[in-house]
């Protein structure tokens, strides 16, 4: 195949001259295209391939547009939960055979469920590829729901909930952030479930669940790498054109009051460190305010130049961990920042510091290198994501699912690039409210006097 | 297998660098060699698919070599390389780094010290003016020290939190007792307290120096370009490393031992058995890769199978080979709920000894080999992975033709081969150890011999 096709089929990038002078002169120009194909089958389906035969392999990846958002009290952690069934075997191939034929074919499966979505994805090499459609399409068609396969899941992830959040200082204060800060948004339980629900999880539940949520219509398949795109979409007629359409499931509201006060959560549980993370109510994906926010977490907390790495930790050496996180999110999300204290430090200490830092960013104190290099760290991050095969998947099915268009990937790179100070000032007075916060505050007990490992809420 | 909004480190094995169980079915793309007249050694491999270079830097000599009584200092002196130098300050290098979205890492593991980078194209020069920089000039100013030593101490205190990693780490402890390899390369509280600037130094100018060095850089640039431009960097870098003494092999466990850690509050034991396990230069690595994969590699494993799948016990079970230039740790890793302790832990033994005894099926063979066949490929799509195993090869000194005849060798493995390498999983001479609650747990483990306590944090 000619050197220049190749590179079009795959990964086109292009690096334009540097302009002369300004400011602007450091701003990385690197662009990425990607050659996507889409297709609907007639069941609805949504099929996108993007072909890219730099190694002989591929990666097959399933959105399904459903996760713990819709979900409801009495069965919560269900979408996590059926992660796990769907390797259990459909009526074609029986229980074990999934992984075995996907561990054959030289490669490796996994999903992953959060409060929007649910994905599942494998890699393969290319000789595998009617393999995994004919994997694919039973499972979406037949999927076993049998009483020994409900238990079994059921215990592991209770086993998994015991470590990420049970025996986890931090899993457990961001379970406790979420269930405060929201009282009436579906955000408000966790992912992986509470677990007396997961204990209450039906065989008819699990059922219904499958027929709602796994329907065609309710899914988007992204297939990057070594494989023939027009031959890709008559074998996905193939193996997936039978399956019916269901009609579309409910649709989920957000129906979270405004927050008009501060809330504090008080958790104490046996910890060497205290620690505080702090929740500001922020907005839907499609908000304006969206990219301001992803622009101010970057210069709050990417790399040791970020404004909480560096006040928190080099400067005040007050704490041995300090992120943000922010996340665009169906409905309206937190603004999240960690910190853990350093020995003899008290977590009113983190509070007044990190409060400082978060006022610096509303007062304007922010330079305009600091925004540019926000920036620029966000645009070679989403190069970075864009390195394999399934980090393309990834990202296109997240765009084309919750944005209508994978495209929008690069959009929100120039919504960045627009992002001005005073933007970053706006947005940081409007959200970096007192109001709008949740705080959890994490007082560790000593081992063996932590009996009561519960949470009680107090007056600010 | 739940995407959490957060990112919560798990680290399972603990922070043992491994350079091990990789795989086949591939061709490493061509790279250029070059040693300077100082003796530092250059690998250089272009790789065009993405707009990025990534560059590691591998210096002889890690956590194995820290005297005794300042054990962490290897990865204190690491992380210092970033921390200034002559001509820029910590904050300066930072700024330099995250201003274009670069990444500059440093960090050492038992057998060496490791700087990486990554950089968009574009910034290519920077790259290698801040790594030329902090390697060759490092100030290690007294402010910097007092505040690295600092931050060790607080990571220290915080790992108590996490039970995993902490299990990891004092199952080493116990298995290498008296053995170089047997501090984690953070150290110990009390060994790191005591640091001080002039061992830093001290240490600096006996492992750091350009015959006890190797440069890899991959990515998006021309060979002859990269080859000229790091000579320009480094051909004036002059000294001779140390010599040191050849590490010692380390005693086998004498017996079984089983050893508890008691967290009293934990409603989840985190479990580790194993003990001495292999060199990266065994002449049985393949087979032993088909054997591990089998027994506890892949997510179709037997200890999976028997673990997770037919009793849901645990939600994580894999056992592997960390491969070292001396013999690294084997380990089966496994947590499970106060009530299944004694169970799983039982489960885990029977699954490895009758896989010991027994030897594989030809079915697992084959699906093995496949297995193992296709990741290789996946794992290798980027700059970095490149990086990584041309940083291997170059190590530990595999033929430069090892990944491209790797698929071959473990295409010849056969049922015959890993029952005869069955003896290398460690059994008869083994450590188990056990983090948990011990009211809950300790009756039950003792039904399977005299246990010993081993305190929560330090040695």
């Amino acid at each position: 195949m000619p050197f220049a096709l190749l590179l079009g089929a795959a990964l086109m990038t292009q690096v334009p001259a540097k302009p002369a002078g300004g400011d602007r002169t450091d701003i990385n120009r690197t662009v990425i295209k990607l050659d996507v194909q889409r297709h609907t089958l007639r069941n609805g389906l949504s099929l996108l391939i993007l072909e890219d035969h730099s190694a002989p392999t591929f990666c097959y990846l399933t959105y399904f547009k459903v996760g713990s958002r819709n979900e409801r009290p009495g069965i919560t952690g269900i979408s996590h939960l059926f992660e796990h069934m769907m390797f259990n075997g459909s009526s074609k191939f029986g229980p074990k055979v999934f992984d075995r034929l996907i561990e054959s074919g030289g490669g490796y499966s996994n999903g992953s469920t959060w409060y929007d979505a649910t994905n599942y994805y494998e890699e393969v090499s290319s000789e595998s590829l009617e393999t995994v459609l004919d994997l694919e399409s039973d499972r979406m068609r037949s999927l076993l729901i049998t009483p020994e396969n409900l238990e079994q899941e059921r215990s592991i992830v209770k086993e998994e909930r015991r470590l990420r959040t049970d025996n986890s200082t931090e899993g457990k204060i961001f379970e406790l952030l979420m269930a405060n800060a929201f009282i009436a948004s579906p955000y408000r339980w966790p992912v992986v479930g509470w677990e007396p629900d997961l204990n209450n999880i039906s065989l008819e539940d699990c059922k219904d669940y499958f027929r709602t949520y796994y329907a065609p219509n309710n899914a988007v398949v992204v297939i990057v790498g070594d494989v023939d795109a027009a031959k890709t979409r008559s074998l996905m007629d193939k193996y997936f054109g039978d399956l019916p359409s269901q009609s579309p499931p409910c649709g989920v509201i957000d129906p979270e009051p405004e927050q008009k006060g501060e809330k504090r959560v008080i958790h104490r549980m046996q910890a060497e460190l205290p620690a505080i993370m702090v929740g500001y109510k922020t907005v839907a994906w499609d908000h304006a305010d969206s990219p301001v926010l992803e622009v101010i977490r970057s210069i709050l907390t990417d790399g040791e130049s970020s404004r909480l790495y560096r006040t928190l930790i080099y400067e005040k050496q007050i704490a041995t961990e300090a992120y943000a996180f922010f996340r665009p999110s169906i409905h309206a999300g937190l603004f999240i920042i960690y910190v853990q204290a350093k020995e003899e430090v008290e977590a009113a200490a983190l509070e007044a510091a990190l409060g400082d830092v978060v006022r610096a960013m509303a007062a304007g104190e922010v330079t305009d290198r600091e925004l540019q290099k926000a920036r620029n760290q966000i645009r070679a991050e989403a190069i970075k994501e864009l390195k394999d095969n399934s980090g393309k998947a990834d990202r296109i099915a997240l765009y084309e699912s919750m944005a209508g268009d994978y495209k929008k990937m690069f959009t929100v790179l120039d919504q960045v690039d627009a992002v001005t100070r005073d933007d970053v000032v706006r947005v940081a007075k409007k959200y970096f409210d007192i109001d709008r916060r949740t705080i959890v505050t994490l007082i560790p007990e000593p081992a063996g006097e932590a009996q009561k490992d519960e949470t009680q809420e107090v007056e600010p | 297998m739940i995407g959490s909004a957060m990112a919560i480190h798990f680290a399972m094995a603990g922070m043992i660098m491994s350079a091990s169980a990789m795989s086949g079915g591939f061709k490493l793309p061509p790279h250029t060699t070059r040693t300077l007249k100082n003796g530092a050694r250059l690998y250089v491999m272009e790789y065009h698919e993405l707009p990025l270079v990534d560059f590691g830097v591998i210096i002889g000599s890690g956590s194995a070599v820290d005297p005794k009584g300042k054990e962490g200092l290897a990865s204190l002196v690491a992380e210092l390389l970033r921390k200034g130098t002559a001509t820029r300050s910590a904050r300066e290098i930072a700024d330099a780094v995250d201003f274009v979205g670069g990444s500059l890492s440093a960090s050492a593991d038992q057998d060496g010290s490791h700087l990486g980078a990554e950089f968009l194209a574009k910034d290519l020069d920077l790259a290698l003016d801040l790594l030329a920089d902090t390697l060759l000039r490092p100030s290690f100013t007294q402010e910097e020290v007092d505040r690295a030593r600092a931050e060790t101490l607080g990571e220290l205190k915080a790992a108590k939190e996490n039970p995993g990693l902490l299990a990891s780490r004092r199952f080493i402890e116990v298995l290498y007792r008296g053995h170089p390899y047997g501090h984690p390369t953070t150290g110990w509280e009390s060994s790191v307290e005591s640091i001080t600037r002039d061992d830093v130094m001290r240490y600096y100018r006996d492992h750091y120096a350009p015959d006890n060095v190797i440069v890899v850089a991959v990515g998006d640039f021309k060979s002859d370009d990269m080859l000229a431009k790091l000579e320009a960097r480094l051909s004036g870098w002059g000294g001779k490393a140390s010599v040191r003494k050849p590490l010692p092999d380390p005693a086998a466990p004498k017996g079984r031992g089983i050893y508890l850690v008691d967290k009293p509050d934990s409603t989840q034991s985190q479990i580790r058995y194993g003990g001495l396990g292999i060199r990266r230069t065994d002449p049985d690595f393949a087979a032993l890769t088909v054997a591990n994969t089998i027994l506890g590699g892949g997510f179709t494993s037997r200890l999976v199978e028997e673990i997770r799948v037919n009793r849901g016990l645990s939600y994580g079970v894999n056992s592997r080979f960390y491969s070292l230039l001396q013999r690294g740790p084997y380990m089966i890793n496994t947590f499970t709920k106060n009530q299944t302790t004694l169970e799983t832990v039982k489960l885990a033994q029977e699954v490895q000894s009758k896989f010991l005894k027994e030897g594989p099926t030809q079915e697992e063979i084959d699906k093995a080999r496949k297995y193992l066949k296709g990741s290789f490929a996946i794992g290798h799509q980027s700059p970095d992975a490149m990086a990584d195993v041309l940083g291997e090869i170059a190590f530990y000194g595999l033929a430069p033709d090892y990944y491209d005849t790797w698929l071959d060798r473990i295409a010849r493995v056969t049922a015959e081969d890993v029952k005869r390498v069955s003896a290398k999983f460690p059994e008869a001479e083994s450590v188990l150890l056990v983090l948990g609650q011990a009211s809950e747990i300790r009756k039950d483990l003792e039904t399977l011999g005299a246990v010993s306590v081993v305190p929560l944090t330090e040695r």
